[in-house]
């Protein structure tokens, strides 16, 4: 991303020009990958542990819920391919004051993102620490205050972790495609052959039904269980946010959202069976995650027969890797979001301005790094049960309030753009659509789309009623960010509670035109002449369009 | 590389068919149908995945 130097605001908040359109299908695809492929190595122990004998059961239901989301981001992102994914298109269908809730709430998830995957990518890297350490492992490195169990060799790697990556996000030192594409490759066949080598050596189905009958979770456990999958999925939004530099957006971004959507979900499916489906090798009892929530696919990959003495390392090493770059799309996406906002006047252009030596969003990514900094530590010194360290716990329990927030505000968005704005051509719709009249306009009502906003509602209600930690910072992060907001719309004399105007017709030619979408663009300009011919009306009914 | 991810996923999709009918023809109904459910999912992956002629020359990252 290379933002203008001054921070300046273009009259309709689109700079697409700076956003080389370099992004090829399988880049789409694996900067995708890179963000929600890791989420499995990160949610698999907690979320075993959460929801027991059901855990295919809580990941299947977010798991559908997930692919709901992916189909209406396929639609969102490649009939509006702009960087700022679900901020941009609620900024878009419901106004300024919504986009700022929805970019609060996926800034959020970003700065956990940081902070969780720095975590468990060390602990990943923690598997080698008794051949560092002569067998020493890292509950060994452990001081016990009060009810505090801080893992304080873990923390020191975590905050290390996290000065590194806002160290090269400042330098400007970037994960190339070409090294994600590498990275995801051998994800993918080293997952493959655990799944293959699990199904087919050590996986007992009479073990599954003997889990799912007799060590069932209670109901608060599983709404618990469901609403943490949700955080196995999240991520999606790097594909929307790399849509303006992905060439063809139209025809690439929903074959790259939905093969992500499907392979994302075959792996979570097939982790979380093998992990209620096969034992201990030493214990012969079932496998207990406790002391793996920080590399639990590595536990599987151990104690699969013939190749786990060569696996279980492979995979910590690979999960260290993957999650590590995965915290690293937090920085990112954090950054690329926070300049969107600024553009569009949600945030200060304070967050914009970009280092003069090194051409990069500085200011965002030390302020985004340093809040994820602070949760870290915030994570670690929490109270928890004796011998293991609350802090992947605390921060699992704070991701998902961010994705669902602002999951919920994209699919209200989806329904909005349907009614107010059916001349952008969708070169992809989501599937089951009932047509109907709006304004004298056929429109089609999305039927998944509402299923999609329903499931995620249902897991924004399980997030607050038992995230203890979520429901109360969860709030109060978005309740800061309107705060920011009304400051910096009075110092600058904008309104607060209005949408500022803005030519949304120019920006989506402009857009069309750049990502040389030409058919769209046709499409576009013949179905807004067909409407003026026909109403008379000048303009889109969008929310800060000039009437 | 590209044509890597489309093939170890294809062949993914081959293994779990061949267990879950295993499974199946062993009795284990719930277990082979898990399997193949799976199965269909990673052809699925696969096809999604799998290179297209005009894409291997033009895909650059």
């Amino acid at each position: 991303m290379q933002p203008p130097a001054d921070g300046h605001h273009p009259p309709e908040g689109i700079s697409g020009s700076e956003l080389r359109r370099d992004v090829s299908v399988w880049g789409s695809y694996m900067w995708g990958y890179a963000a929600v492929g890791a989420d499995i190595y990160t949610a698999l122990g907690i979320i075993t542990l959460a929801a027991l004998g059901l855990t295919p059961l809580a990941f299947l239901a977010a798991g559908i819920v997930f692919a709901l989301v992916g189909l209406c981001y396929a639609e969102l992102a490649s009939a509006y391919p702009l960087a700022g994914g679900g901020q941009y298109f609620t900024l878009r269908g419901l106004g300024d004051l919504s986009g700022l809730v929805a970019g609060a709430a996926l800034v959020l998830d970003y700065t956990i993102d940081i902070s969780l995957f720095t975590v468990v990518a060390f602990g990943y890297f923690n598997y080698f620490l008794p051949w560092i350490t002569f067998g020493h492992h890292i509950t060994d490195f452990t001081t016990t205050i009060g009810p505090i169990h801080l893992a304080w060799l873990w923390l020191v790697e975590s905050v290390a972790g996290i000065l590194l990556l806002i160290w090269l996000n400042v330098r400007g030192i970037k994960v190339s495609t070409n090294f994600n594409e590498i990275i995801g490759t051998v994800a993918i066949v080293a997952q493959t052959i655990i799944v293959l080598a699990g199904f087919v050596l050590v996986w007992d189905p009479g073990l599954v039904a003997n889990q799912i009958l007799f060590h069932q979770p209670t109901l608060s456990e599983f709404a618990f269980g469901s609403s943490l999958a949700i955080i196995a999925f999240v991520g999606l939004e790097t594909i929307s946010q790399v849509a303006q530099e992905t060439r063809r957006p139209a025809t690439i971004i929903p074959r790259t959202s939905i093969g992500l959507v499907i392979s994302v979900l075959l792996f979570a499916m097939a982790f979380s069976l093998l992990a209620i489906g096969m034992l201990d090798a030493h214990t012969g009892k079932p496998l207990d995650f406790h002391g793996h929530e920080g590399d639990p696919v590595a536990l599987i990959a151990q104690n699969i027969p013939i190749i786990g003495a060569v696996a279980a390392p492979l995979t910590a090493a690979i999960g260290a890797l993957i999650v590590f770059i995965s915290a690293n799309s937090g920085v990112v996406s954090a950054s690329r979001l926070s300049y969107s906002m600024s553009q569009f006047d949600l945030l200060p252009a304070w967050f914009s301005k970009v280092n003069r030596r090194f051409a990069t969003p500085a200011r965002a990514v030390m302020v985004f790094g340093g809040v994820a900094l602070l949760q870290t530590i915030f994570a670690f010194f929490a109270p928890g049960p004796a011998g293991k360290t609350a802090a992947i716990d605390v921060l699992a329990d704070l991701y998902a309030f961010g994705a669902t927030t602002g999951y919920l505000l994209v699919f209200i968005s989806l329904f909005v753009l349907r009614l107010k704005d059916p001349y952008t051509p969708r070169p992809y719709k989501m599937p089951l659509n009932i047509r109907m009249t709006y304004k004298g306009n056929q429109v089609w009502f999305p039927v998944l789309g509402l299923l999609g906003f329903l499931g995620v509602l249902f897991f924004l209600v399980m997030v607050l009623l038992t995230h203890q930690y979520a429901r109360i910072i969860g709030p109060l992060w978005v309740l800061a960010a309107v705060v920011l907001f009304a400051v910096y719309r009075r110092r600058r004399g904008l309104p607060t509670l209005k949408t500022l105007p803005r030519d949304w017709e120019t920006a989506t030619k402009k857009v069309l035109l750049e990502a040389e979408e030409f058919k769209s663009l046709e499409e576009y300009e013949a179905a807004l002449n067909e409407h003026r011919a026909r109403t008379g009306e000048s303009g889109t009914n969008l929310p800060g369009t000039p009437r | 590389m590209r044509s890597i991810k489309g093939l170890v996923v294809a062949t993914e999709a081959i293994v779990l068919l061949a267990l879950g009918a295993a499974n199946i023809l062993s009795g284990q109904l719930v277990g082979g149908a898990i399997v193949l459910g799976l199965a269909i999912l990673a052809a699925a992956c696969a096809w999604v995945l799998w290179p297209r002629g005009h894409e291997s020359s033009a895909a650059g990252g």
